[in-house]
């Protein structure tokens, strides 16, 4: 018999195989760096960590309330991945160039290195995955009780813990787990090969678990056409009615942007890839994923409706139903699922977060404080970014069940989901512009997160705490001060609108206008300039040269001291073999790629900051930086030139023909000219010669004719 | 056979289509009411054209030309 006891050390026992896969993972990638580990397979799998408790039980609650709308969430992605040769690609090619680290680095490094914006991203992203982190909490916890309920052994040891301490000792233990799986080293690059190898194994348990419950569900109704016929009897509206609207474009539009910018995904898709080439095998397989986990969703909707009391949650339909069945086994393997799901997303979604909180905040504040490097011996920067990690790991779990406390009374699962994915879709105009359009600033960049977010944060994150807070309440129905057009749901007085497809419209789209005018009215900085340029043609550059983003020069006495703090001495050492020790100067080139190591370790802006201390002299020339950003305009130029010269011969080839016709007619009026002139010329001639024959033969003519004659030659 | 830039279009073209066929107005046309095989219709619908682009994907991901420079998994440094 299942017991609520049981479940929980069951869940322990499984976090134990996890820290044991992410242990021996983690050695494997590291004595065999070509193994198995680093395949396209396990590559696909780790990006399934889409699929969250959310996918597990929130979707099937969704199909039980809206139908297929719940397909919405996958088919953004699947689209994403189709077209991987075009964003995903690029955004892989450009973190491997430039050591990418987060969605905040990405942003910050594009638009100049700006720190403000790699802070903006951070603080919005920790904001908004609060809610998905309370999603997680709320399912895991919500799975327990349903088998506490269906227990004869009932709560066991947590009879006198409510939902909220349940939930709170669910935060922590997986907050403990996130700190001792993630935080382990500083990583170069930030990949984390044995998290990556947890969490495949994670979605293959997750797949396997879900796809049990279908084939249970399949088996237990009779057949798919037995499931829906049934449905149809008892009234449940089976065809979707009315559910391809205005909502299903606004969720597509969502996931889309949530598969590209939440965080977890960005860190798994683009900073934890390895080969690019991996990309190529999941652009169908991670689809192929995605449909493997939705298939059975809509039938065990239907199942449950109709062969479940009235008033079950139909979120927990997935365990539920093997319960009901009295299938103990069953019920077990769903309950691994869900928490399996759960598990992946906390881990990644922490430590991705916990990384950008202490690159991005962490350690501009700290650079600026200490005024340089002196102020912390030992392994100092190291320590530092590792401890800042595990306490925003605690303080991002902290928040979501923050979060979860205040909504406690909220039931379905999704809209709490789709609260984060608009939060994080703020994201996308910026990277979009940042991967294409080179002409977008920081000060575009900024302006539109901050609008998106504003817009974002009192449309949908506010009115989540509807049930929780009367002041929400009132200010939801009367606006603030009594502002009608200020209303959280009927902005500007865009009234009638489904709540969701009214906040991501507004945000997104008054995101987008903001970026496109302030960029068009502001100028670019010469390092944004050339980031722009390294961006916008990551593919373009085959040289490879790597721009010199510092002139001027350091001992390289000062710069190891600085690799040494931050890498540790022993990849110091690796990095530094080939240089002089003996307080040379260092090349820009050298300085350039040391920007580079450090930047996969603490972020593009820290990296630029920490080097600028110690590098002396001009940080950039703008001469060099206006001439490396005019390299492709060059080369369009030449390109232009190129046409206009071919124009130009063409024009001189047609001139020349028309020139050439022109000869020929006049060597036609030549030879007219000439066959006239000869006629009339001959004439005369022959006149003469006619004379002349006649006085030839003069003897015959009589002797008083030549009198007349020599008259006439006179 | 296709050349290499008309595969990268046709590649495009195949992210952009699928994008409208899982869009109204076309995802409409098969909302009928309908069941075929005890299954309702656009369901079928939506799947099949999931699995269609999955297929179509694996196709191109096959024959796109092999992106430039290969990342080393450790950077050009180790």
């Amino acid at each position: 018999m299942l017991s609520a006891d049981f479940v929980i050390a069951t869940a322990v026992g499984y976090v134990g195989l996890l820290f044991l896969i992410a242990y021996v993972g983690d050695r494997r990638a590291r004595a065999n760096p070509g193994g198995l580990l680093r395949s396209p397979l396990i590559y696909t799998l780790s990006i399934s960590v889409y699929c969250t408790s959310w996918t597990f039980y929130g979707a099937v609650g969704s199909a039980a309330r809206n139908g297929l709308e719940y397909l919405a969430i996958y088919l953004g992605p699947t689209l994403v991945f189709v077209g991987w040769w075009f964003v995903l690609r690029k955004l892989v090619r450009i973190a491997h160039d430039q050591r990418i680290t987060s969605v905040a680095d990405l942003l910050s490094s594009r638009f100049g290195k700006s720190s403000r914006l790699a802070v903006l991203v951070t603080l919005i992203a920790v904001i908004g995955i609060a809610p998905y982190i309370a999603l997680q909490l709320k399912a895991v916890t919500s799975s327990i009780q349903a088998i506490a309920v269906s227990s004869s052994a009932g709560r066991g040891s947590f009879a006198g813990v409510d939902d909220v301490g349940l939930a709170l000792g669910v935060a922590a233990a997986m907050a403990l787990f996130t700190i001792l799986f993630g935080t382990r080293n500083v990583d170069a690059k930030e990949q984390h090969h044995g998290v990556v190898a947890a969490i495949a194994f994670e979605a293959v348990v997750k797949l396997c678990a879900l796809i049990a419950i279908g084939a249970f569900v399949i088996y237990a109704g009779g057949g798919f056409e037995a499931i829906f016929a049934r449905a149809e009897a008892q009234n449940i509206d089976i065809y979707s009615h009315e559910i391809f609207g205005n909502r299903w474009i606004a969720m597509n539009v969502l996931s889309v942007a949530a598969i590209i910018c939440l965080p977890r995904q960005f860190q798994i898709t683009v900073v934890e890839n390895s080969d690019e080439n991996h990309l190529r095998t999941a652009s169908w397989a991670f689809p192929g994923y995605l449909l493997l986990m939705s298939l059975f969703t809509l039938p065990i909707a239907l199942f449950g409706m109709t062969s479940l009391p009235a008033g079950s949650n139909p979120d927990m339909f997935v365990l539920t139903l093997p319960l009901a069945a009295g299938q103990q086994g069953l019920a077990l393997l769903a309950f691994v699922g869900g928490f399996s799901s759960a598990t992946s997303m906390i881990i990644v979604e922490a430590i991705a977060l916990s990384i950008m909180v202490s690159n991005h905040i962490v350690m501009p504040i700290v650079l600026r404080t200490t005024s340089g490097l002196g102020a912390t011996d030992g392994q100092g920067v190291s320590r530092l970014l590792l401890n800042s990690r595990r306490l925003s790991i605690g303080l991002i779990l902290f928040l979501g069940f923050f979060y979860f406390y205040l909504t406690r009374d909220s039931d379905a699962l999704a809209p709490i989901g789709l609260i984060s994915f608009a939060g994080v879709a703020q994201f996308l105009p910026a990277i979009v512009a940042a991967l294409f359009w080179r002409e977008a600033t920081v000060k575009g960049a900024i302006w539109a997160v901050s609008v998106g977010f504003v817009i974002w944060a009192w449309s949908m994150f506010v009115p989540s705490f509807e049930t929780s807070s009367p002041i929400v309440a009132q200010l939801m129905a009367e606006g603030p001060w009594g502002i009608d057009w200020l209303r959280p749901q009927a902005l500007f007085g865009l009234s009638g609108l489904d709540p969701l497809v009214h906040s991501v419209f507004w945000s997104l789209f008054l995101n987008t206008a903001t970026l496109v005018l302030v960029s068009l009215l502001t100028s670019q900085s010469a390092l944004e300039r050339l980031q722009a340029t390294l961006f916008v043609d990551a593919f373009r550059r085959q040289g490879r040269s790597d721009p010199h983003f510092m002139r001027g020069s350091a001992t390289s006495n000062d710069l190891f001291f600085v690799a040494q703090r931050v890498l540790g001495a022993e990849r110091a050492t690796i990095l530094f073999a080939g240089l002089p020790r003996a307080g040379g100067d260092t090349s820009p080139e050298f300085i350039a790629r040391l920007e580079r190591e450090l930047a996969g370790s603490i972020g593009a802006a820290s990296a630029h900051v920490m080097l600028s201390k110690v590098v002396s002299g001009e940080a950039i020339s703008l001469e060099e930086v206006m001439q490396m950003a005019d390299e492709t305009q060059q080369v369009i130029e030449y390109s232009q030139q190129l046409e206009r010269t071919s124009a130009a011969l063409r024009s001189t080839a047609d001139q020349l023909e028309i020139a050439n016709l022109q000869l020929r007619e006049v060597d036609q009026q030549k030879d007219d000219f000439l066959s006239q002139v000869s006629h009339e010329v001959r004439t005369p001639m022959t006149a003469i010669r006619s004379f002349a024959e006649i006085l030839l033969d003069g003897e015959k003519l009589d002797k008083a004719r030549p009198s007349a004659l020599r008259r006439h030659h006179s | 056979m296709m050349s290499g830039r008309k595969l990268q279009s046709a590649a495009l073209f195949l992210t952009l289509f699928g994008a409208m066929l899982f869009m109204p107005p076309l995802v409409l046309l098969f909302n009928l009411r309908q069941r075929l095989f005890g299954i309702p219709a656009e369901v079928i619908y939506l799947f099949v054209v999931w699995l269609g682009l999955v297929i179509a994907t694996a196709w191109f991901a096959r024959r796109l030309p092999a992106s430039g420079t290969q990342s080393p998994p450790s950077g050009p440094d180790n």
